[in-house]
């Protein structure tokens, strides 16, 4: 069965213990969030996910291997993973931008071939990029950058989507269809981990949350047994104002969206 | 300005290129019927106009076109690797590492002893340069790392080098070397260009296929390794292909700079910025516009020689001074 386990992962930077003994289980299909303060270790085990960093104890398997034992290519058609503020050292157009989503899929001196552009093509469809394909990265606005990037990620088919806060300075049309798209990876049987600060996002789209303070694992659960007065007295210093203590009451907020078919 | 694909553009270079590396052929001091030259030359005859071609100008030509490549094709994939449009083989030491080398040889007269001892030189130079820069960086260095051990080493080897001068026995052998030093394809035989010809290729060969880890990087480093990128090899592999390549060139042109920042800068826009697509037409570029300033210098008037590494030299240092302005305009 397609999963990610990680077990009691613990990593120390310089002086820092960034992490420590943090586990965590991502199911098919399944949207996990994580979420808690700033530094308290998200990006790291993100990270950690995405083989980018290696911990200093404890293990990542992917389907059942280890994370380190996945050549570069297997990885990488595997995981996919959204940086948290991307970026284009290039100006590229989006269309070449989204094209390199599909290099695991391709050799050294392998030409793209007829599915890899279909794959192109319904990634840009799905992401509503067509009017932009010709237009240079840096020249998009910050929600079409944020598009852009989550259809490069798309576009290499992962079964799981890594993605470092996607939606922070998205407006909120924008957050949603970002969401929205991450929804329908994991509603075709992709799985996504993904950080949020927003705790009514995060607890409106993932299935289950995580929440972490200084590198350890404060809650995990279904987002209404994580998201109570207790945990966020204790990682955020903050408590719900006062007869709005129940989390289908604080967050029971919907949107919906001005598209037939995509209210929420 | 508009791509242009990427074989339309490579095709044009490659006429561009046959059309100069033929002119080059019959720019010269004294005129040649270059097509009867040739004639004679296949037929074994050692006529004057024969010995012209084969020995004076189709060196020169042929040196000038691997070289140029060469320089083209290094800084097409530094900047590619470093992401960054001022960075060219000179920025990691290879280049000064590769005029130690060679001055090294130069003044110690190892070059008498065997043949191939300028060329290696400029290779071990530009290889310990290339590696001490590395070390010092450290194995996973970043890229502003990186070029700070390169701008600490390329001091270290210019300091080196000056005291080689300083330490010269004959003031004829410090104009010998300062004169190699400026640059030129002038005076070259075909033994030059087989000296520069192995490094050279096994140079080509490392960097052939690193093209689509070098658009991945486009998308930075933790995207790029998530592509499936492996970016410690891909360094290395770079850093050696241009220690061998630079520094084979080097030591048989002496210093010629800048081809290899300005012509992937002019052809950029023309492959839609993608870096794996500017390898190639670098290297056409780079030939070209080393063809084109080497014939430039023949055309001065007879008694004022100017070496090609100056003509690239003035017309390269206020094109670096227009891109960081560039560059800061964009910034802020």
């Amino acid at each position: 069965m397609s999963s990610i386990e990680a077990r009691d992962l613990s990593l120390t930077l310089g002086s820092n213990r960034v992490l420590r003994g943090v586990s965590l289980d991502l199911r098919p299909g399944e949207m996990l969030g994580l979420i808690g303060p700033n530094g308290a270790g998200k990006t790291c085990l993100l990270r950690i996910l995405a083989g980018i960093l290696s911990p200093s104890q404890g293990w990542v398997r992917i389907d059942g291997r280890p994370l380190q034992s996945l050549p570069a290519q297997a990885r990488s058609r595997r995981i996919a993973y959204l940086t948290q503020a991307g970026t284009a050292h290039w100006p590229v157009s989006v269309e070449r931008i989204v094209a390199l989503g599909r290099l695991p899929h391709l050799g050294n001196w392998q030409l793209p071939g007829e599915r890899d552009t279909a794959v192109i093509r319904r990634v840009i469809a799905q992401t509503d990029l067509h009017h932009l394909t010709e237009r240079q990265f840096p020249t998009l606005s910050g929600g079409e950058k944020a598009r852009v990037l989550l259809a490069r990620a798309l576009a290499g088919e992962p079964q799981y989507l890594l993605a470092d806060e996607p939606v922070a300075a998205l407006d909120l049309a924008h957050q949603l269809e970002v969401m929205d798209l991450l929804r329908q990876h994991c509603n075709h049987g992709g799985s996504v981990v993904v950080i949020l600060h927003d705790l009514r996002l995060a607890s409106h789209y993932c299935n289950r949350l995580q929440l972490l303070l200084d590198g350890e694992t404060l809650a995990v659960g279904p987002p209404e047994g994580v998201i109570g007065d207790d945990n966020l007295k204790r990682a955020f210093g903050v408590k719900m104002r006062e007869g709005v203590g129940a989390i289908d009451t604080a967050f029971s907020l919907t949107w919906v969206r001005d598209k037939p078919g995509e209210g929420q | 300005m508009r791509p242009i694909h990427p074989r339309l553009l490579a095709g044009l270079l490659t006429l561009a290129l046959i059309a100069v590396f033929f002119v080059s052929l019959f720019v010269g001091s004294s005129p040649i019927p270059v097509i009867r030259a040739a004639r004679e030359a296949a037929d074994g005859n050692a006529s004057v106009i024969a010995l012209i071609l084969t020995e004076v100008r189709l060196p020169r030509a042929l040196i000038a076109l691997f070289s140029g490549a060469t320089l083209g094709l290094c800084g097409a994939a530094m900047q590619g690797l470093l992401r960054n449009p001022l960075a060219a083989p000179g920025l990691i030491g290879s280049s000064s590492g590769a005029v130690l080398g060679s001055v090294a040889v130069l003044y110690s007269g190892l070059g008498t002893l065997f043949w191939l001892a300028l060329p290696a030189g400029g290779m071990l130079g530009s290889l310990l340069a290339t590696l001490m820069v590395y070390l010092m960086a450290g194995r996973d260095a970043g890229t502003s790392t990186l070029i700070l051990a390169g701008v600490a080493i390329n001091s270290l080897a210019l300091a080196m080098v000056s005291l080689i001068l300083n330490l010269a026995p004959s003031p004829y052998a410090v104009q010998d070397i300062v004169l190699w030093m400026l640059g030129s394809i002038a005076n070259r035989s075909l033994d030059d260009f087989w000296m520069l010809l192995p490094g050279t290729l096994i140079g080509w060969l490392l960097l052939v296929g690193s093209g689509r880890s070098l658009d991945a990087l486009t998308l930075g480093e933790e995207t790029a390794y998530t592509l499936g990128v492996n970016l410690p090899r891909l360094r290395w592999r770079i850093f050696i292909a241009i220690a061998l390549a630079v520094g084979s060139a080097v030591s048989v042109t002496g210093t010629i700079s800048f081809i290899g920042l300005v012509i992937p800068h002019l052809l950029r826009p023309l492959v839609g910025f993608q870096p794996g697509r500017l390898l190639p037409v670098s290297a056409l570029g780079g030939a070209l516009l080393l063809l084109l300033a080497d014939i430039a210098v023949r055309l001065f008037p007879p008694g004022i020689e100017i070496k090609v590494g100056v003509l690239t030299s003035l017309v390269g240092a206020p094109f670096f001074l227009y891109l960081i302005l560039k560059t800061r305009r964009w910034q802020t």
